[in-house]
């Protein structure tokens, strides 16, 4: 080491006196007096949207690094989502969003935070320990070969399956855990304490607790508005010391007493939770109950419902009648054996609120009164999710000549993988207090990756001439915005809502907006339904489709067919007062390219090749509105 | 004499050789095929331990902790007698990433970010400093879902009201969930609501007067400017931790590449490999020139 110091720091002293003559000193504290301006952060009662990623992964996470992007850092995630060119840490290339995002979240996995670089760095504590020691042994180099194996011995040790390795989640814990994600924990929560710019871009500090047994992704996304002198107080809680998302929330309970942090935890991907997602039996075996539901809504108040690993809404077995059920469906399992398990009513959001409907009458508590986030769960470091940029899943997909490939995630291939998601937040100004208060409002919804302005009212007096300039005001006075709640009225009057979608203003045109209406049925079976509530073009048949301009040759389309604003005032034509329901609605863009169709273009191939549809419809979820018949 | 010491190469060779005599100085009793433990050694072995276990080790510890480094130095050396380290793809990687780690480390020793330098790379940078546009204005909207032709709307409601000031204007566009009055926003702001090409062309149109067609992501807009304050340039104290953050990551950026660079200007790199395509070997050899 010192050896290689030597000739090292004459070159750089070298190539230092070209351009700085002067400094020879080290400033150890250049900042005598604190700097900290108070720069009135602009608020608007009426809210903004604010668009942002709550699931962005850094070479922090085992799985990140393993896959071969060491260089991913939070540094570049903050710089990439604020909109600035960075170097891409997958392929080296320069990468830049089409616009800045508003917010972002770090969310690295919390097990073994960091460990995996330190393990090759020979730290004592860590290499040296029986973990580190099988780990080396399995894999003494860093060979796209070896870091799958690693990385599928992690996916069974962690949840005490067997393994080539004979490692338990102790092991992990013990050689991995604990204190010793410390030091990775406190650098990123200082990086992003440097990042957050009130009124301009906010970070908040956050990680994943990535629960996996048997395969079953029950994966939570947790963050919180507070700064880092809390965030130093815990280390973060993770899957090696539990895997039951019940011992996830009481430690949420005990740590947020101790400490004042008011965390969110957002479950990801039920569609590759097997069955999990959405249960009506626990994992201890026993049925869901009150507590149960009462402890998982107070910390779980929304679903990541798209994402890279596809669109989780519903699946077309699950909903036949829904024409558009069959958008980025992913089936992906994450075993190491590549199983694709057939869809059930707890692995998708739309039967999973229809048993939560369920559930309330049967328990007196729905478990699943949820809103909707969509975020992207990149692991390149970069929030890069749109069709004309999309940087992939990771490594393995980060690249169009990659993408016919497997990834090493399940059975899945590059190509496998969507270009969503983001989620658009209804706040009083960009700040962390204010952007995590409307998560827990519910007032937040998800895009697949247009920047579609949505605001959702619903409320008893509404009328058709409230569809005006000052539609926001009287929908915030007269009812309750996305996320709300509606009680039966003296008259058992329907519900009206008043809908309004703008086009992204970069983006494509609008096809329809729809309602999407579940209910329980008088013997107790839920029921859903689909209303085209507003269609482009003056059509009057959500049957007529919109067209499709896309040229397959170039990747163009144009905004000829479409609308560049849908609004309506919808009354529910067939509202029963007595029925449990809830609304939400679904806006839908013209078709444009999938990313693979741009891929295909750049590759030379048929797009068939690509085994997915050249062109998609983009679309968002607001999140629902409860109609309560007591 | 004076131009020689200028010389950047002289410096290096100075401080190069001064660091030789300075590293054989100290470690002049670290021979071949001797092994010494001495107080330095010990206090970075516990001092490492208390980083991971926050706490001293015992004796006991201390003495494990010893015997491992000097095992590990023995099979070290031998392994490097053997040459064992050449040709092994963890330690070129490992290697190479310390040099790209160093490279980073010595950014900080070479161009620290004290007052002056930032004051500098301030100057250097203003533009990226700058505060965005700022506007009051009042704007109406003509989209395509309701006129055949939004720019002769336009056009039209620009001659015939054009003249009316911003009061009873508002309902001359469509109905459409924009802000009509849009008070003391910026160029920012307004790329985020009304597209990337709606407020570069504020910058030049008349203040006072109802005025366009303005082209926006939704339609063909009229706008009246209200006040458009241009650019400025923020006081270096206002944004110091901005030029921080800015000027750190240039170094780091700057310095490694010009390390590499540096280093590889040593090597004649020939890509002989022939089975490649003919597009990837031109890449390939305009990536190695100097």
């Amino acid at each position: 080491m010192r050896l290689l110091l030597l000739p090292f720091l004459s070159l750089l002293l070298m190539v230092g006196c070209k351009d700085t003559p002067k400094e020879t000193t080290i400033a150890l504290n250049s900042s005598p007096e604190e700097t900290t301006m108070t720069t009135k952060v602009p608020s608007n009662a009426l809210k903004n949207v604010y668009w942002g990623d709550t699931h962005n992964h850094t070479g922090n996470s085992f799985d990140v690094f393993l896959f071969g992007t060491p260089n991913s850092t939070p540094e570049i995630a903050y710089r990439f989502a604020k909109g600035e060119k960075v170097t891409s840490p997958t392929t080296g290339k320069p990468w830049q969003l089409s616009k800045p995002l508003d917010f972002l979240v770090v969310a690295d996995h919390a097990e073994m935070i960091g460990s995996i670089p330190l393990m090759y760095e020979n730290t004592p504590g860590i290499s040296n320990t029986k973990t580190g020691k099988a780990f080396l042994a399995i894999a003494p180099n860093k060979s796209e070969e070896n870091m799958q194996k690693i990385y599928d011995i992690l996916n069974y040790a962690a949840f005490d399956q067997p393994n080539d390795a004979n490692l338990g989640a102790k092991d992990l814990i013990n050689d991995f855990g604990g204190d010793k994600v410390k030091e990775a924990w406190t650098r990123y929560i200082e990086t992003a304490e440097k990042h957050n710019n009130p009124g301009k871009f906010t970070t908040l500090i956050g990680w994943e607790w990535s629960s996996n047994n048997s395969g079953a992704n029950l994966h939570r996304v947790v963050f919180m508005p507070q700064g880092g002198n809390v965030a130093k107080q815990f280390i973060p809680y993770s899957a090696l010391d539990s895997d039951n998302p019940e011992d996830l929330w009481a430690w949420l309970e005990t740590t947020s007493k101790r400490t004042g942090a008011e965390f969110v935890a957002i479950p990801h991907n039920p569609n590759i939770s097997l069955g999990l997602m959405f249960p009506e039996t626990r994992l201890n075996g026993k049925p869901v109950d009150k507590a149960y539901a009462d402890a998982r809504m107070k910390w779980e108040r929304s679903v990541e419902i798209t994402q890279i690993k596809g669109d989780s809404e519903t699946h077309p077995a699950l909903s036949p009648n829904d024409e558009f059920a069959d958008f980025e469906t992913y089936d992906f399992a994450l075993t190491p054996d590549g199983t694709r398990p057939a869809p059930t009513k707890a692995d998708y959001v739309r039967s999973g609120l229809m048993t939560g409907l369920e559930l309330e009458k049967k328990i007196g508590a729905n478990p699943y009164k949820i809103g909707f986030v969509g975020s992207s769960d990149s692991h390149t470091g970069m929030s890069a999710i749109e069709e004309t940029n999309f940087a992939g899943k990771g490594q393995h997909d980060s690249e169009p000549k990659k993408r016919a490939h497997p990834t090493g995630i399940g059975s899945s291939k590059g190509w496998d993988m969507g270009a969503a998601g983001w989620v658009g937040v209804w706040a009083e100004s960009n700040t962390r207090q204010s952007i995590v208060d409307a998560f827990q409002r519910k007032e937040v919804y998800a895009t697949t990756g247009p920047r579609i302005t949505l605001r959702v009212f619903g409320g008893y007096n509404f009328a058709e001439n409230d569809l005006n300039a000052d539609m926001v005001k009287t929908g915030y006075g007269k009812g309750v915005p996305m996320g709300g709640d509606l009680n039966k009225t003296a008259n058992g009057a329907a519900p009206g809502f008043l809908i309004s979608a703008l086009k992204d203003p970069d983006g494509a045109n609008l096809d329809r907006i729809q309602v999407v209406k579940g209910w329980l049925k008088a013997d107790g079976t839920p029921e859903e339904k689909i209303y085209d509530v507003a269609l482009s073009d003056g059509r009057t048949n959500g049957k007529q489709k919109v067209g499709n301009t896309v040229d397959l040759k170039t990747g163009k389309y144009t905004n000829s067919i479409g609308d560049t604003e849908l609004k309506v005032f919808w009354k529910d034509p067939d509202f029963n007062p007595s029925q449990s329901a809830f609304y939400y609605v679904r806006v839908l863009e013209i078709p444009t390219p999938r990313y693979s169709l741009y891929d295909a273009i750049e590759l030379g191939i048929d797009v068939k090749e690509t085994n997915h549809p050249a062109t998609i419809q983009e679309r968002i979820y607001s999140s629902p509105i409860w109609y309560n018949p007591k | 004499m004076k131009q020689l010491l200028k010389e950047p190469l002289i410096h290096f060779f100075l401080l190069g050789g001064l660091l030789f005599v300075l590293y054989s100085q100290v470690n002049k009793s670290d021979t071949e095929q001797d092994i010494i433990v001495d107080n330095a050694d010990v206090e970075h072995m516990a001092e490492l331990w208390r980083m991971q276990w926050q706490r001293p080790p015992t004796s006991e510890e201390l003495q494990g902790l010893i015997d491992k480094y000097v095992n590990q130095e023995v099979l070290y050396r031998e392994a490097l007698r053997m040459n064992l380290d050449h040709n092994d793809e963890i330690v070129k990687r490992r290697l190479s990433q310390k040099m790209e780690f160093l490279g980073q480390d010595l950014s900080g020793l070479v161009a620290p970010a004290s007052e002056d330098n930032l004051k500098a790379y301030f100057e250097d940078h203003k533009k990226d400093f700058a505060t965005p546009y700022r506007y009051t204005l009042y704007q109406i909207l003509f989209t395509a879902d309701n006129h055949v032709n939004p720019y002769d709307k336009a056009k039209a409601v620009l001659k015939e009201y054009g003249a009316i000031g911003t009061q009873g204007m508002r309902e001359k566009g469509d109905p459409f969930l924009l802000d009509y009055a849009l008070q003391d926003t910026d160029a920012f702001y307004l790329n985020r609501e009304f597209g990337e090409q709606f407020s570069q062309q504020l910058e030049t149109l008349p203040k006072g007067q109802w005025t366009g067609p303005v082209v926006s992501g939704y339609g063909i807009h009229l706008v009246f400017i209200e006040s458009r304050t241009p650019p400025s340039i923020p006081n270096f104290a206002d944004v110091k931790d901005k030029v921080q953050r800015d000027y750190e990551y240039q170094m780091e950026q700057e310095s490694q590449a010009a390390i590499l660079k540096a280093l590889k200007d040593n090597y004649k790199v020939r890509i002989t490999a022939d089975n490649l395509e003919k597009a990837i070997t031109d890449e390939l050899a305009q990536n190695q020139q100097p």
